[in-house]
């Protein structure tokens, strides 16, 4: 089996710096955190029109797209389950549209993978959504994480205490990992965006269905685990139809109208939860990353692209505090 | 059938690694659960890796799907053994099902869910010797995890209040892990209905393969499940590529042919010796 190449890389010493400079109560400053940059755009509907709107988006990226030639890409979709009336998943024409503008871009290879958390049948789930049959009219490879061969991977700063976890092997051999996540909220976590989502690059058969070790271990500290140990290198969020209330699964949908992106997952998530009308200082996840080198700070994220109104999304009792 | 059956099991044999265990698809590194589905399937027992103990979860497999090769006899004593020492642990309720029931989680130090526990009753009913408290404690379990809909999820019916979907695979297995218990014939009536609906409304090989077991343990004949599933056989002999599957679609073959199938127990209404 191939060794860890990008992501050997990514336990530097930079990194570790950074950790060691980011106390909470340091990191809570916003002066304290780097200055970041999110690109939201516009986006109605699903519908061809995507592709547009995403390689737009990504142009505005320039040091992404120089690396995109000849690269192999992996797109980490959310998909959980199909259900018709509600938008569980990325919806299968923003990931066509992603795939289409990656290879516009010249990647060599862009692989779609995931690893659902409460089915074991992904091709129920393929074949449900209709993502199955459109990547096959794409001609692109649906590798089921679940299933795949895998690394143990070291956690930095192991917020967790897992010390490391199995993540599928296409994930991290790909030279480009995007988190292609979807808009929710989250009864457990708050919300689930770029961040969460990386719950689904770790093989249920090693983990099971759920992934119930991560939950027990701790939701917050799991993803900011994830999040800094993975270091994906993007994130695009679904956000033209997201979920409130109820989420991941049973929420309701709700119009967005956008697409956002952006190389600091953490930035991303946090502009996202302002839009949905929720405080993410207030996200035990976003407070957790913040204090462990992230910037969420809203005077830190310089926001780009289209204007798009806030809305309030509706929010559990539970998490009510969060607006 | 019987042609697709061997060209199954043909696939399973090539895909073998050098010490007779399989992974998940061609290539990978040797995994408990397809090798222990392939050689439930009618491949050589790969005994001395069987024997090293890296089953993890998928071991509760091995009383039941090996309970045709007397060679195997010892490690499904280990594995009885091992899965009557594990216990899950107890979550905090949400007051939507009974928490406190323990059962068998995929890994230590996690609560229970539906597959685990229905392997291990598989297994407790298989052995039949002992665990009858944890048998009584599995059935009970599973049926407290029924959906409202009739069928199972992973684990979680009702969550803050709301009714989940159940999905096939778990039921399939709640279902032969319950199928001739006279305390869960009602339940075993309503999923088996649930299953077969579902499976007809989104015929994947998965689920189609653990259909025709269920139907097969359940005493129910169906060669239209079983077609529908031949029809899924790739040219190669292989199901999806992937060995897991290809073990069960030839298990579930076997089943409805009327051949051995150690998935089917002797106490199961449709079941074999």
């Amino acid at each position: 089996m191939s060794p860890i190449t990008r992501r050997a890389l990514l336990g530097s010493a930079a990194a570790a710096t950074a950790v060691v400079a980011g106390g909470f109560g340091w990191r809570a400053c916003p002066q304290r955190q780097e200055l970041q940059r999110v690109t939201v755009l516009g986006a109605d509907t699903y519908s061809h029109a995507l592709g547009e709107i995403i390689i737009h988006g990504l142009q505005r990226w320039p040091s992404l797209v120089a690396r995109l030639p000849g690269a192999r890409v992996l797109l980490k979709t959310n998909l959980v389950e199909h259900h018709p009336d509600r938008p569980i998943n990325t919806d299968p024409w923003v990931v066509v549209a992603a795939v289409e503008a990656l290879r516009q871009l010249g990647a060599a290879e862009v692989i779609v993978g995931d690893a659902p958390g409460h089915r074991r049948d992904s091709e129920a789930l393929l074949l449900g959504s209709g993502l199955g049959s459109l990547l096959g009219q794409l001609g692109v490879r649906f590798v089921d994480l679940n299933y795949d061969a895998f690394h143990s991977l070291p956690l930095q700063d192991d917020l967790s205490g897992l010390r490391s976890l199995p993540v599928a092997a296409t994930l991290l051999e790909a030279d480009m990992v995007i988190s292609l996540a979807k808009l929710k909220t989250h009864h457990w976590a708050g919300v689930t965006l770029s961040m969460k989502n990386l719950f689904g690059a770790l093989p249920g058969v090693e983990l099971g269905w759920p992934k119930n070790r991560l939950h027990w271990a701790g939701i917050e500290g799991v993803t900011v685990d994830l999040w800094r140990s993975i270091a994906p290198d993007f994130a695009i969020v679904d956000g033209v139809v997201g979920m409130q209330g109820d989420g991941p699964i049973m929420g309701d949908p709700v119009h967005s109208g956008f697409i956002a992106m952006g190389d600091h997952l953490p930035a991303v998530d946090a502009h996202c939860a302002r839009l949905m009308g929720i405080t993410p200082e207030r996200l035990p996840t976003m407070r957790l990353a913040r204090a462990h080198g992230a910037t969420i700070a809203a005077s830190r994220i310089v926001v780009e692209g289209d204007r798009i109104a806030p809305q309030d999304f509706e929010l559990l009792p539970r998490w009510a505090w969060l607006r | 059938m019987l042609h697709a059956l061997e060209q199954g099991k043909a696939w399973l044999t090539n895909m073998r690694n050098p010490d007779g265990s399989l992974g998940y698809t061609p290539g990978q590194a040797g995994r408990g659960e397809p090798t222990i589905l392939a050689t439930g399937a009618g491949l050589d027992a790969p005994m001395a890796w069987l024997g090293e103990g890296k089953l993890g979860w998928a071991g509760r497999l091995a009383p039941t799907a090996l309970r045709l090769q007397p060679a195997t006899r010892l490690l499904r004593e280990r594995e009885i053994a091992r899965l009557l020492a594990q216990r899950s642990e107890i979550g905090a309720g949400t007051g939507d099902f009974d928490t406190s029931l323990a059962a068998w989680g995929w890994v230590p130090g996690t609560t229970g869910w539906t597959e685990p526990t229905a392997h291990a009753l598989l297994a407790l009913r298989t052995d039949g010797r002992q665990g009858a408290v944890r048998r009584r404690e599995a059935v009970e379990f599973l049926l407290d995890r029924q959906g409202a809909d009739g069928g199972w999820n992973y684990g979680n019916p009702r969550m803050l209040g709301k009714d989940l979907d159940s999905a096939p695979v778990a039921t399939a297995w709640a279902l032969l892990a319950l199928l001739g218990l006279p305390e869960a014939d009602r339940a075993c009536t309503r999923g088996i209905s649930w299953l077969e609906d579902s499976v007809g409304a989104l015929p994947t090989v998965h689920s189609l393969a653990l259909l025709t077991l269920a139907q097969a343990a359940a005493g129910l004949q169906s060669d239209t499940t079983a077609t529908t599933l031949l029809g899924r056989q790739q040219p190669n002999g292989a199901w999806r590529g992937r060995v897991d599957l290809t073990a069960l679609a030839c298990l579930a073959i076997a089943a409805s042919l009327g051949e051995p199938c150690p998935l089917l127990l002797p106490t199961h209404p449709g079941g074999r010796p």
